[in-house]
């Protein structure tokens, strides 16, 4: 639970990339390898949502809420 | 530059997004008569009395021989008039014509529950076109801060079937 | 070694700036918590409904203006004396900005709870945005001058550093640190214009009486001009913790640091010519304006898309190295039981929803339907009020223990913070938005109708349930308020002293710098691109505004 998980930049060997020192993580992902599907799964759901939210909105909402200004 | 190809298509979907808003927004405007107020005129708030302002309340005009009305409203610390002392009367599917402005600070004019909300600025005439579609009283809400009691500052509208408006009330 | 080791000057820098946005936001949210009690009809005991009004403008002061920028002030001397390795230049400077906006900000609160006085001659009431011509006192105005000065200083003194920094490193590209404080305080300076004439030119003279009349539409326009922006500027410090902070904290790496210098750009380039967006419903403008103001609006959603993506990029190569699998189990794996991140993601999943009503909020015409309702602070207490303040108080303590040398108390009071303030936050946003669908307008201590038998209509749930969602919901944050004070104060006086009370380290970008193009760094370029785009928005409009005199048609000033 602390914030300060056991790694740290300056005790250690320079070697040794952050991840490495670093208990918690488990294997150090490069950039070549990294897919982040994940990302876009959750950026595509909400990009869906917000678009069926306008539609609603816009068209329901605004639309069907006259009297309106006309000019 | 690094940009991921997940990336490259999430920028360009968002694009999409982008034109998609703008788009939905023309259409409204255009096909759907969803309209927002632009400049009109400016007026001097000090001497509204010499105007048609001076005078606030309903006018009949007949424009491309159709009948029509004229609202002339006043927002002031903490009324509309017409509006808050007795409604303003218009009739149900008729074009209706608002102007409004303030004598003395800024104000809002929003008719509760619909798509009419204006400000009302010290300075400017607000002018915006409506055709209310049915018979019903509409509350008025001041939606803009206007000093300490601008809590109280409400009115109604109350639209009426076309055969049964009043017009003696009218202002000449 | 933490920060305190490395810069003790700049440690109490930053710590005097963050002692005053906790003040105000301590304050504030009090203020907030009595209007949430007040508006619903729930408990009208505290104040009378005249009063409301003082402390709306406490509020909105307090927390949207002081609170933000001090803290924005603070964060950003941290950041730049870490990211460049140098205490400020010259201390006398520094703490002359820190003084002329504390003296700047209590001249403001001053004329401010004035208001509370029985019969008081002193009084500002006029809310944080202050439209004339309700009046404050001159003092209120002054005091709102000195804090923007002082702003203005404290971003000449991180350039400073800068130049500084730079005659000894000629070919090291900016760091991402100083690189996002640099754009965002460019932004602020194009904004800013607007609001320096609107005060300084305008509203000082007219609260001295050395002039009468003042024309109500031109310093609400200017207003406008600096006001967009303004969000801005409190938002881009919390993309800068959710950058260069968030992924470290998740377990990974910053996904992309071209990604980051081009949004930091596009919001320096577009936050100022959209202003006119909260003036669709303004007479005086014209159609043609607004409808520029508004595509250049819809464009500044794809900084925050791009945003949205890079960040939780981030966040999901972090849970990744962490362990995390599949499309959505990953999510799993980021640390949920540590206050810093916790409060950062909260803050992050707040702003997605923050930035659907902000589409709505934005498009011209659809606007209307809750222009001045309830929706708005039900929209912004989700972005500024949630996206900002609570990564604002999450990264508090990551980085109070750097700035004192001592460990956080109350760990687990910590962790339970945000998630507190994500629970009255849902409740009493979501109230905010469906009453503000209904029409129940904003800015107002008695928004039911009194004489009239009306009553508003809502869409979705009852006017009952909502006005509960909106008392509990203030009463929730407030809890989640005080419990943040406790742990920060508690901390700050009596943690436990410490070489290393946080782990500071910031690993680099999965792809780095080494990728950046360096046009990307030419500041000279984009600010002189961003003040073009102001002019095509501004010049026109304004000169029509002055063209019968610049108090003409002249209005006379109300007491507020
Ligand atoms: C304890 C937490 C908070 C509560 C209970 C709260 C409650 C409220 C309420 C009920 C209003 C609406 C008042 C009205 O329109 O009549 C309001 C307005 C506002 N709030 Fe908050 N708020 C809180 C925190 C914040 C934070 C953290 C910020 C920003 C950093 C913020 C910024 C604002 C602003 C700018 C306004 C608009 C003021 C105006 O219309 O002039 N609030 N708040
Ligand atoms: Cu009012
Ligand atoms: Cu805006």
């Amino acid at each position: 639970m602390a914030e300060n998980n056991s790694s740290s930049s300056n005790k250690s060997d320079p070697s040794q990339s952050w991840e490495q020192q670093n208990p918690e993580i488990e294997r150090e992902i490069g950039i070549e390898e990294y897919q982040p599907k994940g990302t876009l799964t959750f950026t595509l759901m909400y990009l869906g949502l917000v678009v069926l939210m306008w539609l609603f909105m816009y068209f329901v909402e605004f639309g069907g809420n006259a009297p309106s200004i006309i000019e | 530059m690094h940009i991921h190809k997940f990336e490259r298509f999430w920028i360009k979907l968002s694009f999409g997004l982008i034109a998609f808003f703008i788009a939905s927004v023309i259409y409204g405007f255009v096909a759907m008569d969803l309209k927002v107020i632009g400049d009109y005129q400016t007026i001097d708030p000090q001497n509204l009395g010499e105007t048609e302002f001076g005078t606030p309340g309903v006018r009949k005009v007949t424009k491309n021989g159709q009948t029509e009305y004229e609202v002339y409203v006043q927002t002031i610390q903490f009324a509309f008039q017409p509006g808050t002392a007795r409604p303003i009367t218009v009739p149900a599917n008729t074009r209706v014509t608002f102007y409004i402005t303030s004598p003395d600070v800024l104000h809002g004019f929003e008719v509760a529950g619909t798509n009419i909300n204006t400000m009302s600025i010290p300075g400017q005439v607000a002018k915006l076109t409506t055709i209310f579609p049915e018979s019903r009283e509409y509350g008025l809400v001041c939606n803009e801060y206007c000093g300490p009691a601008h809590h109280i500052m409400e009115g109604k509208i109350k639209v009426v079937p076309k055969s049964e408006f009043d017009k003696s009330n009218l202002v000449q | 070694m933490t920060f305190l080791h490395k810069f003790p000057k700049a440690a109490k820098v930053s710590k005097a700036n963050f002692i005053v946005a906790f003040i105000a936001l301590g304050l504030g949210g009090f203020f907030g918590f009595i209007q949430a009690l007040h508006r619903t009809g729930v408990f009208r005991g505290f104040f009378n409904s005249g009063e409301y009004y003082t402390l709306l403008t406490g509020h909105g002061v307090l927390l949207a203006l002081i609170f933000t920028t001090f803290f924005i002030a603070g964060l950003f001397v941290w950041g730049v004396t870490r990211s460049l390795e140098r205490e400020p230049e010259n201390m006398t400077f520094t703490w002359s900005w820190f003084w002329i906006m504390t003296i700047g900000l209590v001249m403001a609160a001053v004329a401010i709870l004035g208001g509370l006085v029985p019969n008081g001659s002193i009084r500002a009431a006029v809310l944080y945005t202050f439209y004339p011509p309700l009046q404050a006192h001159p003092m209120f105005y002054i005091g709102l001058a000195l804090v923007l000065i002082g702003s203005w200083m404290a971003g000449a003194d991180w350039f400073w550093s800068y130049r500084k920094w730079r005659e000894e490193n000629p070919t090291d590209r900016i760091p991402i640190l100083t690189f996002m404080t640099l754009f965002t305080m460019l932004m602020w300076y194009v904004c800013t214009i607007g609001l320096a004439i609107e005060v300084v030119g305008l509203l000082i003279p007219w609260s001295l009486g050395w002039v009468v009349e003042i024309e109500p539409l031109l310093p609400r326009t200017l207003f406008w001009f600096f006001g967009h922006a303004v969000v801005y500027f409190w938002l881009l410090p919390a993309y800068y913790v959710w950058y260069a902070i968030l992924p470290k904290l998740s377990g990974g790496r910053l996904f992309s640091d071209s990604m980051t210098r081009i949004v930091f750009i596009i919001f320096l380039i577009l936050s100022t010519p959209v202003g006119y967006h909260h003036q669709y419903a303004d007479a005086g403008i014209s159609l043609g304006f607004k409808f520029y103001a508004m595509a250049t609006t819809m464009l500044l959603l794809l900084p925050s898309l791009m945003t949205l993506f890079t960040v939780v990029a981030s966040m999901e190569h972090g849970a990744r190295q962490r362990g995390g699998k599949g499309y959505f189990a990953w999510v799993g794996k980021l640390p949920w039981d540590r206050p810093a991140f916790v409060g950062c993601a909260l803050a992050g999943i707040m702003f997605a929803a923050g930035g659907f009503s902000g589409m709505i909020n934005a498009g011209m015409n659809v606007n209307l339907l809750i222009h001045n309702t309830l929706w708005i602070p039900g929209h912004f207490h989700l972005t500024v009020g949630t996206a900002v303040a609570l990564t604002f108080m999450a990264i508090s303590y990551w980085l109070v223990p750097q700035l004192t040398g001592r460990k956080l108390k109350f760990k687990t009071l910590a962790l339970i913070q945000p998630y507190t303030w994500f629970l009255g936050m849902t409740l009493m946003s979501n109230a905010m938005h469906r009453a503000g669908l209904a029409g129940v307008p904003r800015r107002t201590a008695e928004p039911e109708f009194n004489t009239n038998a009306m009553s508003f209509d809502p869409v979705f749930g009852t006017m009952g349930e909502m006005k509960w969602q909106i008392a509990i919901g203030g009463t929730i944050l407030l809890i989640s308020l005080i419990l943040f004070l406790w742990v920060i104060t508690t901390s700050w006086l009596a943690g436990e002293k410490s070489d290393k009370p946080v782990d500071d380290y910031i690993p680099e970008p999965l792809s780095g710098v080494e990728h950046t193009p360096a046009v990307l760094d030419n500041m000279k370029l984009w600010f002189a691109l961003a003040l073009i785009l102001v002019l095509l928005a501004y010049s026109f409009p304004l000169w029509e505004m002055i063209q019968d005199g610049i108090f003409e048609p002249g209005a006379l000033p109300r007491p507020s």
